[in-house]
């Protein structure tokens, strides 16, 4: 690991503050990837800034089907509310999943999205729930923040805040984890409000996370499992590795989707 | 490093970060008689060749060396820190093929708290790390050995070659300080795939070469299977690869070098398989006239790779010694995955001639085994291991092998847990399975008709394996009735109401353990009454401690807590050859046996004099010696205390053995498929093996169960992934996928012994046996639930979610 | 680069010690307190061999820099059992030989010891859920997971005994 300096925020503003003095500085949270990532010398940020100790960033809050969810909230929070999973089950299973427990205990959904790797999970979710992310600048429709592979709408020294969104009448997510790092091949969130259908995906596609807008419309006049079975994801989209084929990562995607419409029933 | 899934390792300069049968494996513990391991029952059913049920020899003891273990309190090398310690990294090449030039070290040397930095020219004056077992090719000669430099000269040859040796005041500081040196490098083309090493046009890794053919090595009889074959009712023809592994023990290798100038002599701490052979073969390497102590401290898993001397180990020594402070190297796991010996990587065709009944009338194979970029160790010698076991269990009368060793631009391959024998009984089960459907008979009929039968024993191979005892049809049927064999169906049916598809496999294998050789024990009765036994083989988590302890405490009548197990020092050991191929307890444990009864003799002596008796009438029991039918009776601690001379203390034995034992059994697999994703998860799985004799029960089913899971991490996850310019995709547990605890099942262990009457005392070993079992038995099943729902014939390894789906897509359009 | 103050409590120890911001809490623990229960198996965060209980959670330890450990409350393997012997799951693991190089057992049964807090009672499946972020090579997890559900049955017959 390169040298770097540490600097643990107690709030918001001073956390900017410190993004705004530092070179090449760059926020952590759990650090589950960060520091993984540091560690193999491929990142070597100058400064890094603390946001796990923010008050203001942590915690769930629900009022009816608004939940707002604080940025350095973890994903074993997340997983183990019984709030929300009464109100909105797939993000609770969702979180319930990722990784291991021990990343669980450490990595946030602030981190999760703000770093918005290929393959993990909350991307899935925030989009397909047409969350909103709060951040210290504004706030920003999920749609507009996920802008390809590590790409977000975030600023340098902009910080998420938070996460809200109302939660849909059903959803589920339901995912393929690569045999190695578990880390999504095929992630698909399902969520269903009325006829307003929204699926979306992670893990598969070349450019990150996307919704798959064929299925949405096919599944808003026919909310079954079965609606899918002509479709299918564009196999060029996808991504193709050792782990598996675009050909079968877009199986996976339809498959995972299907599975999701079942669960949400 | 989530970057770094899928991505080109970037293994530039500066990401430094980055004797024969003893080195095979876990080593066995094997035991008495049978048992089964379903719930908590440990059920006897063979008899005991010489221990009565109330022997220690037999029992599932717990282990003596847990508590330390379970309390944090191991003491695995990378957990010594010494006064004044010095931290390395190796700096190894981003490329697999091309040639380099230092251009300057002096930024290196002069950041902070670097120490040192050895390159070629500084270890000019060591030799090369030393292969051996080549043999003869057809043409009566011996291929050259291709042998790994302690540093690059000028050429590298696979990425994660070893260039430069840093040394500085901490590990942070090493790793800094190796991004600095400058190198120019001047890449090459590469070849990277076994089956391609021999194309015209392949890049060389050996340029001098007049090919990257390493060596050729042929068995058997051409002329006889020739015939064979012309006589053939029917030929089965397979072609497959054998994965390449990475062994994945979970403590990294590592090093520590210290250096005592007053006395002209190195100390090396190292986790090995066997101090004597890491001594033996370092100060080779070292070519100077200093003393040589090596140290293995607990051991975090050998399973082969372990039990090789790299680079790393010279080169602390050489460290410690031009700068007069104790030098640490700890490997991390990028490392391992690129640079410590790799495990299997054959190309394979074979054939199989048949008459009308099914019956096995000749067998011809032609393997291609990777060597990688130079011949390891013992790599060279690894496919023979199993071009010998080739027949398996079968009566096979003809036989007609070609082995070709090639090198590839890859890290170089050498002994993984089973060592050349997973790779044989791979092939013969899977090419047994495929003549089955060829012939249209079940599986266990095609083996029934050509097992060699009991009474063919002893029975000679065509590979000239002298087989001692074996009841193959025995365990096969009684592992279908463990499996339910007859329920298959049933349960398939119920797999197809749930949309799976379901399959059921069985491998009969037999593997070669404790090659000819001998192992010494020493004994000795301590001061309080305790007995220490000092023995050269290695554990590297079998349990040895216990195991040798039940041998020694039953001959001596106390408690295995009161016997302390010594290995690892060789000041302390006078010799050894340490662990793998299975040999630590069939050799090992008679001789630790025998050491114990001549050590008993000596204390009978002693005490008849004491008590007044006769030897004969004393009875060893409760760390006492007590004349029989009375209740006269002296400790072990006064036994020692009246010794006159300290000779009557002591005790050592050496069993030799000539020819191998060769333990056997059937494991039957069955798999679920999920035909949308591809996923096949082991739904069930049974065991029975033979192990000739049984020592600890508990120990004995651990084994089991971890080869196992070795086994079918090889058919169902594990594959080791070069691209095609040498980088290595798989390099750290992002990508190369090891079993976690939700990805196997519980499994039903039981042994059907039939004692080996070559080992004295009728063990087989039994350290690999799980993991030659599995991989075969795992991908028939896989292979027999593809071809009912599908009409698939083969699949090759690891047989992936991906990979089983593209499968089924395939045989679907 | 300048060190930092680092106050962490260790298996019921304070401790105070200065650190450089880029080192891990496995290193300060490991090469600092000389607390070597804990391991370091892989660069990746997935073997688990590191795991230690941080204010009542299992971490991995060598993907938390021991700045972020700061004024935390570490136990280790070493603080599991009490003074007078062995954890349950200790026993356990020697009594169901579940462990064999045990250079992944502190780990694991550090993890462990964390996850029948979160599930008292756990099915097999849950423990071998659980338990995904551990990775041993040598035993086949068979008798990791006999281990634990053991230890699990013992502590809540403890647990029904004491009411």
């Amino acid at each position: 690991m390169y040298e770097t300096s540490y600097h643990r925020a107690e709030s918001v503003e001073e956390a900017a503050k410190k993004m705004g003095t530092a070179e090449g500085g760059k926020y952590v949270a759990g650090g589950q990837t960060l520091i993984p990532t540091m560690k193999q010398r491929l990142a070597s940020p100058d400064a890094l800034i603390d946001l796990r100790h923010i008050p203001d960033m942590k915690g769930i809050s629900i009022n009816g089907k608004d939940v707002r969810i604080g940025a350095a909230t973890t994903h074993a929070e997340v997983a183990s509310s019984a709030d929300l999973d009464a109100v909105c089950p797939g993000i609770a299973s969702l979180a319930g999943h990722i990784g291991d427990p021990h990343v669980r205990h450490m990595g946030t959904i602030g981190g999760s999205i703000a770093n918005n790797d290929p393959a993990a999970d909350y991307p899935a979710a925030m989009l397909a729930l047409g969350a909103a992310i709060h951040t210290n600048k504004r706030e920003i429709a999920a749609g507009d923040f996920f802008a390809g592979m590590f790409e977000t709408a975030l600023e340098e020294d902009e910080i998420i805040t938070a996460v809200s969104f109302t939660a849909p009448e059903k959803c589920a997510y339901s995912k393929f984890p690569n045999p190695a790092s578990r880390y999504a091949m095929a992630g698909v969130f399902v969520a269903r409000t009325g006829d307003d259908v929204r699926v979306a995906v992670t893990g598969a596609g070349m450019d990150g996370v996307f919704r798959w807008e064929e299925a949405e419309s096919a599944l808003g006049s026919n909310f079954a499992a079965s609606a899918l079975e002509g479709l299918a994801v564009n196999e060029g989209e996808m991504l193709s590795d050792i782990h598996g084929s675009a050909e079968y990562r877009a199986n996976l995607v339809k498959v995972m989707a299907m599975r999701a419409i079942a669960e949400a029933g | 490093m989530r970057e770094s899934r899928d991505r080109i390792y970037p293994l530039d300069n500066r990401t430094a970060s980055h004797m024969f049968a003893n080195l095979m494996a876990h080593a066995c513990i094997c035991f008495r008689v049978g048992m089964t391991d379903q719930g908590n029952e440990i059920k006897m059913n063979v008899a005991p060749p010489r221990f009565g049920s109330k022997s220690l020899v037999g029992s599932p003891l717990r282990r003596k060396e847990d508590d330390a273990f379970v309390r944090g309190a191991g003491c695995y090398t990378g957990d010594i820190a010494k006064e004044n310690m010095l931290h390395a990294v190796v700096v190894r090449s981003p490329m697999a093929s091309g040639s380099f030039v230092i251009d300057s070290l002096d930024e290196a040397l002069a950041a902070s708290g670097v120490k040192l930095i050895l390159t070629a020219e500084d270890v000019a004056h060591m030799s090369d790390l030393p292969a051996m077992g080549m043999r003869k090719g057809p043409d009566g000669i011996k291929a050259p050995y291709r042998n790994i430099p302690v540093l690059c000269r000028d050429k590298v040859r696979y990425v994660g070659d070893a260039i430069a040796f840093v040394v500085a005041e901490t590990v942070e500081q090493a790793r800094d300080a190796a991004e600095l040196l400058e190198i120019s490098f001047e890449g090459a083309e590469a070849v990277i795939d076994t089956g391609e090493a021999l194309a015209d046009g392949a890049p060389p890794v050996w340029p001098d070469a007049d090919s990257n053919r390493a060596y050729v090595n042929t068995l058997g009889d051409a002329d006889a299977t020739a015939e064979a074959f012309k006589n053939a009712h029917h030929v089965t023809v397979i072609d497959f690869v054998q994965n390449r592994l990475v062994s994945n023990y979970m403590e990294t290798r590592a090093a520590i070098g210290d250096w005592d100038g007053e006395r002209n002599r190195y100390t090396l701490t190292v986790g090995s398989q066997g101090v004597h052979g890491t001594r033996d073969i370092v100060s080779r390497i070292l070519g100077d006239d200093a003393e040589l102590r090596v140290i293995t401290p607990d051991v975090g898993g050998g399973f082969g790779p372990k039990g090789f001397v790299y680079r790393e180990y010279p080169l602390v020594l050489e460290a410690a010694k031009r700068l007069g402070r104790p030098v640490r190297w700890v490997g991390d796991r990028t490392e391992h995955f690129l640079t410590d010996a790799h495990g299997r990587d054959n190309v394979v065709h074979a054939e199989m001639a048949m008459d009308g009944e099914g019956r096995f009338l000749g067998l011809r194979i032609d393997l291609t085994a990777a060597m990688g970029a130079y011949t390891h160790q013992f790599g060279v010698a690894i496919p023979w291991f199993g071009v010998t076991m080739s027949t398996g269990v079968y009566d096979i009368p003809a036989l007609d092998f070609t082995l070709t060793g090639v090198f590839t631009h890859t890290c170089p391959v050498d002994a993984y847990r089973g060592a050349g024998r997973p790779e044989a009984a791979f092939l013969i089960e899977t090419l047994v399975d495929a003549c089955a459907r060829d012939m249209q008979l079940a599986p266990d009929e095609i083996r029934r008709r050509n097992f060699i039968r009991p009474d063919q024993m002893p029975y000679r191979t065509p590979g000239g394996r002298l087989y001692d005892v074996g009841e193959f049809a025995g365990h096969m049927d009684r592992a279908m009735e463990n499996a339910d064999w007859a329920g298959f169906p049933a349960r398939l049916e119920t797999s197809k109401a749930r949309g799976r598809v379901r399959g059921i496999g069985m491998a009969s294998y037999i593997e070669a353990c404790a090659f000819a050789g001998s192992e010494p024990a020493f004994v000795a009765l301590q001061d309080d009454g305790t007995v220490t036994v000092d023995i050269g083989t290695q554990s590297n988590g079998q349990g040895h401690a216990t195991a040798y302890a039940q041998f020694v405490a039953e001959t001596i009548g106390l408690d295995i807590n009161a016997v302390e197990v010594i290995q690892g020092d060789t000041d302390r050991i006078a010799k050894g050859g340490g662990t793998g191929g299975s040999r630590s307890i069939p050799l090992g444990g008679v001789s630790a046996y025998r050491a114990g009864e001549a050590l008993a003799t000596k204390i009978r002596k002693i005490a008849s004099e004491e008590l007044e008796a006769s030897p004969d009438d004393i009875e060893l029991s409760g760390g006492q010696a007590v004349v029989a039918g009375t209740d006269k009776a002296i400790s072990l601690a006064d036994i020692a205390k009246a010794a006159t001379d300290p000779a009557d203390l002591k005790a050592e034995a050496e069993f030799k053995q000539d020819e191998a034992t060769y333990p056997n059994g059937t494991h039957i697999c069955e798999v679920e498929i999920d035909p949308a994703t591809g996923i096949a998860e082991v739904v069930r799985y049974t065991i029975v093996d033979d192990f000739g004799m049984t020592v600890n029960p508990m120990l004995l089913a651990g084994q089991v169960h971890g080869g196992v899971v070795q086994g079918i991490g090889q058919a169902l996850l594990e594959q080791t992934v070069y691209d095609e310019t040498g980088q290595l995709l798989t390099a750290s547990f992002m990508d190369y996928a090891l079993p976690r605890a939700g990805d196997v099942p519980n499994f039903s262990f039981e042994t059907r012994n039939v004692p080996s009457i070559t080992n004295a005392l009728g063990i087989k070993g039994a350290g690999e046996a799980g993991t030659i079992g599995a991989a075969p038995a795992a991908m028939n099943a896989v292979t027999d639930a593809l071809y009912r729902a599908y009409g698939v014939t083969h699949i090759n390894m690891p047989a992936t979610p991906a990979a089983v789906w593209e499968a089924i897509r395939r045989a679907r359009e | 680069m300048s060190k930092m103050q680092i106050n962490i409590t260790v298996n019921g120890k304070k401790q105070e010690l200065l650190a450089e911001p880029r080192e891990l809490l496995i290193h300060v623990l490991r090469e600092r307190l000389g607390v070597t229960g804990p391991h370091v198996g892989c660069d990746t965060s997935h073997c688990g061999a590191c795991t230690v209980d941080m204010d009542g959670k299992s971490v991995k330890a060598c993907t938390v820099f021991a700045a972020q450990a700061n004024g935390a409350d570490i136990t280790t393997i070493e603080g599991l059992g009490g003074p007078d012997g062995l954890h349950v799951l200790q026993q356990m693991f020697k009594e169901h030989h579940g462990l064999q190089c045990g250079f992944c057992t502190p780990g694991m049964i550090t993890r462990a010891y964390r996850l029948l807090q979160e599930i008292p009672n756990p099915s097999e499946e849950e423990v071998r859920f659980g338990m995904a972020g551990n990775l041993c090579r040598c035993t086949g997890y068979q008798n990791i997971v006999k281990a634990i559900l053991a230890a699990a049955a013992e502590l809540n017959a403890a647990k029904e005994a004491a009411q």
